[in-house]
């Protein structure tokens, strides 16, 4: 076949039909060959083969010569020499075509697809911002930060935490923006407030320390950065302060309590309209539980004049009210003292709106008054007169009390020397045009280039704003009156969390903040390099220098001294200090400061201590408290890789999801199922994004949002339960009971612990909750773990019951219980709010015969028999939920809220906002896909935030066979807990019967035991 | 333990549950004449010239079992070999018990009933699984019903016999004039109908099912046909084959369903075990069985791979399992059951601590190795296996902690048997606590846990029951040996 009479299309374009002369079709392919060269190199090849063929007429198999007659071509070997066949070279080798060092791969049929690159490009892993061209220029040198650092009286640790949205990280941005060369900041415009307009990519500014791709695509922080920088005070005195910014969204609150563990003074940032909203409040309580110091930032003000177009006077009151409520946030607290309260007069409330780029206090801008009209007073006498009810008359020029006094000329002293000239200088730069404006703001020493006039008028606001206020000198006044150094911090932190015997050497040197005692550092979380292969961990050092190349004990979060399992060797391969985009590297750094270390994440899941190997002896060794959540992760989805081989993959993934998350948790079910339990939809969002493409990059199935579910007793066992071990020698009666409401949860939060002597306890509960002092004694177990909400009591009587046998086996009745609430009889999820009391015990004679291989058994069954005589109960988890909605959307979020099964508990205006506050409570399994269908309803101006609450019974009876499910159908009212028991038993594999049958050995007893169920 | 502590009047009063078999036509001893086979192993005992034969019968066929002997003696007369019947058996009695039949000192065992298949080592062995009606027809006509495609035919061993009638009306199943099956394989037993003698058969018989598959196709390619009731085999069929489908049809209730759906969930629940697994310290291996080939060498071989990974193991021998008995052991996390594929899988939900399989084990010893799905329950496969791996993996494992799925944190392994640590730490001067023990028990599991336990053995002591027994310690008396129907020193 003549395949040269066709292109490559396999379209006829050889000669007529008719006439097949050979110059014509010679001439035909010169022709095409010149076309070739202009198409792409395979095409072109193609049409070369041709050639050869026709120029050669060797080839009988067609094509595959071509190379040949290019050669023969370049040699300048006349065709019509002969060569013999052994002396042919038909091909160039790869070096003579294209030069030394160039591999030539080929291929005879193309395998790979067209979208494959031949040559796949290198792929950069990088899922981070940085600073491109290392450390970035700054006001200060880096050696002049670092030295600074040896200083703690000089050093501030400050953790800025606030709800969603407060500006915490424009915060950040003000700080950096006035210390660090940023390009893109001086670019960017301000972003308007959430709730009024969505701004547009490009006029966004981007949070300098929002380096995640997530955090950066949806423009909310999602992970605790810090930032270590040097700021001057109104005196120009030079701090250096440790600033660690932290995420404002609810589900991110385990960053938060990690970040107050570093800090010794927490800066809360509340926007002045929104005010107390349901996360600062949450935030509050958990710095005063860390004792912390509190510092607030009133931020947005902005907005009272832009948005609500509030009166001077009245704008006084809207931020009077947001100072009062976080006052009265603080005061409610267990551990509050007086002396916490806010106050700008005092010094510990700044004013700032950080997208306009200024921040101030009322010292910094009564240093303003006092150097603009150089006035005969202190800057600190003017600022006590600024606040609160002092009255300004600018006629007589005198500060007073009442405002009678004074007649109607006299002015509120806040709104005349604040408010006003701030409100005048909005309404200058939004309403004049450049001629008019710009002697006005040279007056006011704001001098402006050319095309900065030309920006829309909230570029330019910023601009004027920024210059009149200069850097935000006040805030750095605020945090270093107001927040402890790290030496002045250190004894109450120390005693706050370590738990090693606070006379020892070690103590003594973290409550002096020593940098020449044994180094102790506390590591709380764990970041990835911006290629996410290594982590490196973020800890603050209690006592001692760091070095790199130390060799130092890491100890994990089970080390306690007579269990060293959990301790491994390491060496610090790195120190740095850690400011978001860019880490600047150091020898060493002493006490009272942060420090990201390298090489040591090794054993690290969550949080360690570290020590050094060489001054302290083994014995001493105690480790920092982890951390202590006052939520729990009850939302889980059960995970697996599309492609099954590629488990391992997902494991390390999921090894490293635990390591950044704090909160997280990942584990295998009894299903076989990986499931990661996280605090809520956004929370696991982000997990998911981060292991699919951050860490494991692989495609992975996720099945839907599931919850946790615990197992409780309603009632009292209907009957003394008695269960025999395996060799009927012994025998052992329970019953089960609910515990009062609150036992629980103080088992939990660890405010009785069975460590204390049996004394103790008994007094807890008699003065709490007015149980029996015996009572309290006789407790042998919490479960399951040390604080599980589940309590093993001994109600035997001696008279009855041999005690000292009792107490022989009283390891393996614990066990037993552990094991019966850690695995409940409903399905398999952890019992909660159970109370077992043993009642009688008849045991065997000699110990041989009340081993554990006995007991264990014989107690989980009798827990469990005595758990079903009870009245079981399945319980689930309940989201609080905190909605903000205009007044006209109300009636939706109550039609939503309905649909889930949730209620409202409050139900109020926000004073002085438009909006209206929702409290409300969702049970978690309904709440996932809340949010869209709450803006869905309201068009977007309801926004919610939801977390964990508490645990609440599911209505109905989980063992009741009397409900019939229909499947494809949901549920409703008293179905729900059948329900949701089956569909739990059935994921996890096991039969649908849950049945007393199965732990009841005695026939008379479980004849019994029906009857009552029958009744 | 109630067995040392009583006369063992309970063990002989126990009642046990037994289904009987289904077979309400063997009243006549004709009847029985077929079913067991009675002609056929006579025949072999005579050729065999075999003197004394142990006829070992599963529970459930025990009432048979006078007759069965009585019959086999009267057709056996060559000069005079000795029948007994083996009933009551160590583990499970799918498993030829080659112990007991030793203690009588048999040269042949005959199997009744349902067996794993699993071969002996030592003791020539003759299996009669008994023939139970099967209506092929009706079965064929069922399975074309529900499936299509290529088709394996297993079955359970009393239907064995039937498996060729079964493929080969299955293959005359047409639809439209077309075959429903494009291809339909039988399965035979290797040791159907012959005398298996562990001296004179070559080792390489693969014990259990065999069958020839065309040579372009898998297994992943057929479904199953199972004949037979559900049982541990099937079970066991669908944990290790990774076939399309499963179907099974019970002769007895002529019903046909379809198994595959549970399997996957089945497998899932066993990775979590495997996690558990990992997560131990201290193993127990758990001898399950005393007859199957090489269960020795299996247990020399998890071993080696618990040795190399530093963990620590014991090796039990309990006889049949139960939640009691493994819980008296509370120092051991996990447990490793070496037994007969079939009895393998425990589900051991109600025991205190998990126990897997010796391929679990090393699915959770291996760092290379990874959960796919596929699933080894016999021991020739896993033996092939973990030998050459064990070859392969060097050297101690690395000291990093491994992530646990069961916590969700970072664990460190203890390391037990430590090849790096020198003797002479041990050299140490160990100090003393109050109860006078020495704190350092170069790195021994049980001695360890022993501090911690209430109970510590017999003699010591503070403990509360000492009062029968001398505190002195005394000096370790060699036992008795032998077996117990006549020790060696009452020869």
């Amino acid at each position: 076949m003549d395949a040269s009479t066709y292109d490559e299309f396999g379209n006829y374009i050889g000669p007529e039909l008719a006439s097949s002369s050979e110059e014509e079709e010679e001439s035909d392919y010169e022709a095409e060959a010149v076309h070739g060269d202009m198409a792409d190199g395979p095409d072109g090849m193609d049409r070369m083969d041709e050639q050869s063929d026709q120029e050669e007429h060797s080839g009988g198999e067609s094509g595959g010569y071509s190379e040949l007659t290019a050669m023969a071509r370049r040699m300048d070997i006349a065709q019509t020499q002969v060569v013999l066949h052994e002396d042919k070279k038909y091909y160039p080798d790869a070096e003579e075509v294209f030069g030394p060092g160039v591999e030539a791969l080929v291929q005879e049929e193309d395998t790979q697809p067209l979208t494959e690159p031949i040559i796949a490009p290198i792929k950069v892993r990088k899922f981070q911002v940085d600073e491109e061209e290392g450390l970035p220029d700054t006001s200060y040198t880096k050696e002049f930060l670092v030295d600074l650092l040896g200083y703690p009286a000089m050093t501030r640790n400050l953790a800025i935490a606030g709800h969603l949205h407060h500006g915490k990280t424009a915060l950040v941005d003000l700080l950096v923006a006035s210390t660090h060369v940023w390009p893109e900041w001086d670019k960017a415009a301000p972003m308007a407030t959430p709730t009024t307009k969505m701004p547009k990519p490009s006029e966004k500014a981007f949070g300098y320390t929002d380096v995640h791709q997530l955090e950066r695509q949806r423009g909310v922080s999602l992970k605790a950065m810090p930032i270590s920088l040097v700021a001057q005070d109104t005196k120009g005195k030079s701090y250096a302060l440790n600033i660690i910014d932290t995420p404002g969204h609810v589900n991110f609150f385990d960053e938060v309590v990690a970040s107050l563990r570093l800090a010794d003074g927490l800066v809360l940032v509340v926007d002045a309209v929104e005010g107390v909203m349901a996360n600062t409040e949450r935030i509050i309580q958990a710095a005063v539980r860390e004792r912390l110091s509190i510092t607030l930032v009133v931020n947005k003000v902005d907005r009272l004049i832009l948005e609500l177009k509030l009166p001077p006077a009245d704008a006084y009151y809207k931020l009077k009210l947001t100072i009062e409520e976080v006052n009265s946030v603080i005061a409610a607290c267990p551990l509050a003292t007086p002396s916490m309260c806010l106050s700008p007069e005092l010094g510990n409330v700044c004013f700032a709106s950080t997208s306009f780029g200024w921040c101030f206090s009322l010292q910094s801008f009564a240093k303003r008054y006092v150097e603009e009209w150089d006035m005969p007073v202190s800057p600190k006498e003017l600022a006590k007169r600024l606040w609160g009810d002092v009255y300004y008359h600018p006629e007589r020029r005198t500060f007073m009390r009442k405002r009678a006094e004074g007649g109607k000329e006299a002015k509120r002293s806040f709104v005349h020397f604040i408010l006003e000239p701030v409100y005048k200088l909005f309404a200058l730069v939004t309403s004049e045009d450049e001629p008019r404006l710009r002697p006005a703001l040279e007056a006011l020493g704001v001098h402006l280039r050319k095309a900065d006039y030309v920006m829309d008028v909230r570029g330019l606001l910023r601009r004027v704003l920024c210059q009149f206020f200069g850097p935000p000198t006040g805030f750095v006044d605020m945090c270093s009156a107001h927040v402890k150094s790290p030496v002045d911090n250190a004894a109450i932190k120390t005693e706050h969390l370590y738990t090693g015997n606070m006379d020892s050497e070690i103590a003594q040197a973290m409550r002096s903040c020593s940098a020449d005692g044994p180094l102790v550092i506390s590591v709380v979380k764990q970041y990835p390099s911006s290629d996410a292969s290594q982590f490196y961990a973020l800890g603050r050092i209690f006592s001692g220098t760091v070095t790199t190349e130390q060799a130092v004990r890491v100890l994990g979060e089970n080390y306690t001294s007579g269990d060293d399992e959990d301790m491994a060797l390491a060496t610090v391969s790195g120190a740095w200090l850690y400011c978001s985009r860019y880490k600047i590297p150091v020898s060493g750094l002493s006490a009272g400061s942060w420090v990201l270390l390298g090489g040591v994440d090794g054993s690290i899941s969550k949080t360690a201590t570290i020590f050094d190997t060489t001054t302290v002896s083994e014995d001493d060794l105690a480790i920092i408290r982890p951390l202590q959540f006052s939520a729990e992760s009850v939302m889980k989805i059960a995970v697996e890789p599309v492609v099954p081989t590629e488990l391992p993959k997902m494991l390390s993934g999921l090894r490293k999801i635990g390591k950044t998350y704090p909160l997280v948790q990942t584990r295998v079910e009894e299903s076989g199922e990986h499931v990661i339990l996280g605090t809520g939809e956004l929370y696991l969002d982000c997990i998911m994004h981060d292991l699919r493409c951050m860490y494991s990059e692989i495609e992975i199935k996720v099945a839907d949002p599931v919850v946790s579910f615990r197992e409780t007793v309603a009632e009292t066992s209907a009957l003394k339960v008695f269960g025999d071990s395996p060799n009927g020698k012994n025998r052992l009666t329970m019953i089960s009971e609910p515990m009062e409401k609150g036992v629980a949860e103080d088992i939990e939060s660890g405010k009785v612990l069975l460590s204390w002597p049996a004394r103790q306890v008994g007094q807890f509960f008699e003065s709490n909750y007015n149980w029996d002092i015996l009572a309290g004694r006789s407790i042998w177990a919490f479960g399951p773990g040390d604080c599980g909400p589940n309590m093993l009591s001994d109600d035997t009587l001696p008279g009855e019951t041999n005690k000292t046998r009792l107490r022989a086996v009283r390891d393996a009745v614990k066990q037993g219980f552990q094991w019966a609430a850690r695995e409940g009889p409903l399905c398999d999820e952890p019992m909660r709010n159970a109370r077992f009391r043993i009642l009688s015990a008849e045991l065997a004679e000699s110990a041989i015969h009340r081993g554990g291989g006995q007991i264990i058994p014989a107690a989980r069954r009798v827990c469990y028999s005595s758990f079903l005589t009870a009245e079981p109960r399945l319980m689930e988890p309940v989201n609080f939920v905190e909605i903000q909605a205009p007044a006209a959307c109300v009636s939706a979020v109550y039609t939503v809220l309905g649909r889930r099964r949730g209620h409202v508990t409050h139900d109020a205006p926000k004073a002085g906002s438009p909006m209206y506050m929702i409290k409300a409570l969702i049970p978690t399994i309904d709440s996932s896909g809340f949010e869209t269908d709450l803006r869905t309803y309201t068009q977007g101006q309801a926004f919610c935030q939801q977390y964990f609450d508490h645990w609440q019974v599911v209505p109905g009876d989980p063992l009741d066979k009397g409900m019939v499910l229909r499947p494809l159908e949901p549920s409703s009212g008293q179905q729900l807990a059948r329900d949701f028991m089956l569909k739990t038993r059935r994921r996890k594999g096991l039969s649908d019967d849950v049945s007393i049958d199965k732990f009841i050995d005695d026939p008379e007893l479980l004849d019994i035991v029906k009857s009552f169920e029958a009744m | 333990m109630s067995t040392i502590a009583n006369d063992g009047s309970a063990v002989i009063q126990r009642q046990i549950d037994v289904t009987p078999a289904h077979a309400p036509s063997l009243v006549t001893t004709d009847a029985l004449l077929v079913a067991y086979e009675i002609e056929q192993t006579a025949k072999v005992i005579r050729e065999g010239k075999y003197q004394r034969i142990a006829l070992q019968f599963p529970d459930e066929l025990l009432t048979h079992s006078t007759i069965v002997s009585a019959e086999l003696q009267s057709r056996i007369d060559n000069p005079a070999p000795k029948v007994f019947i083996l009933a009551d058996t160590s583990y499970g009695s799918c498993c030829v018990d080659e112990v007991a039949a030793d203690h009588y000192s048999a040269d042949l065992v005959v199997h009744y009933g349902r067996t794993c298949l699993s071969l002996s080592s030592r003791t020539p062995v003759y299996y009669v699984f008994g023939r139970e009606p099967l209506d092929s027809e009706h079965c064929a006509k069922a399975v074309s019903e529900k499936a299509s495609g290529n088709l394996l035919v297993l079955s359970d061993v009393p239907y064995a016999y039937a498996v060729p009638d079964v493929a080969q009306a299955l293959a005359q199943q047409h639809i439209d004039g077309k075959p429903v099956f494009d291809s339909v394989v039988a399965s035979e037993i290797t040791v159907a109908d012959r005398l298996y003698d562990p001296k004179t058969d070559s080792s390489d018989i693969v014990p259990g099912r065999s069958w020839q598959l065309p040579d372009d196709a898998s297994i992943a390619d057929y479904s199953i046909l199972y004949l037979g009731a559900e049982s541990l085999t099937l079970t066991n069929i669908m944990l290790t084959m990774r076939c399309r489908a499963v179907l099974s049809y019970d002769p007895h209730t002529r019903l046909l369903r379809e198994e595959s759906h549970q399997v996957n969930r089945h497998l899932a629940r066993r990775y979590k075990m495997v996690q558990h697994a990992r997560d131990a310290d201290v193993i127990g291996i758990v001898v399950g069985t005393l007859a199957a080939t090489r269960y020795l060498r299996v247990i020399e071989t998890l071993k080696a791979m618990i040795r190399r990974a530093q963990k620590k193991y014991y090796v039990f021998v309990v006889g049949k399992l139960n939640v009691a008995k493994l819980a008296n052991f509370a120092e051991i996390q996990t447990y490793v059951l070496v037994a007969c594929p079939e009895n393998s899988l425990v589900d051991s939900k109600e025991f205190f601590s998990p126990v897997v399989t010796p391929y679990e084990m090393q699915l959770a010893l291996s760092k290379s190795r990874q959960w796919t799905g596929n699933y080894v329950t016999d021991f020739h496969a896993f033996l092939d296996d973990a030998e050459r791996e064990l070859e392969e993996e060097e050297g101690p494992e690395d000291d990093r902690p491994h992530f646990s799925l069961i916590t969700g944190t970072l664990k460190q392994n203890r390391r037990f048997n430590d090849p790096r640590q020198s003797s002479s730490e041990s050299t140490q001067l160990a100090t003393r606590n109050t109860h006078t023990e020495i704190a350092q028990y170069m790195g021994s599991a049980g001695a360890e846990h022993l501090l911690t336990r209430s109970f510590r053995g017999l003699g010591h002591g503070d403990n509360d029951d000492a009062k029968d027994h001398s505190d002195e310690p005394a000096l370790a008396v060699e036992g008795r040996s032998g077996i117990a129907r006549g020790y060696d020193n009452e020869r």
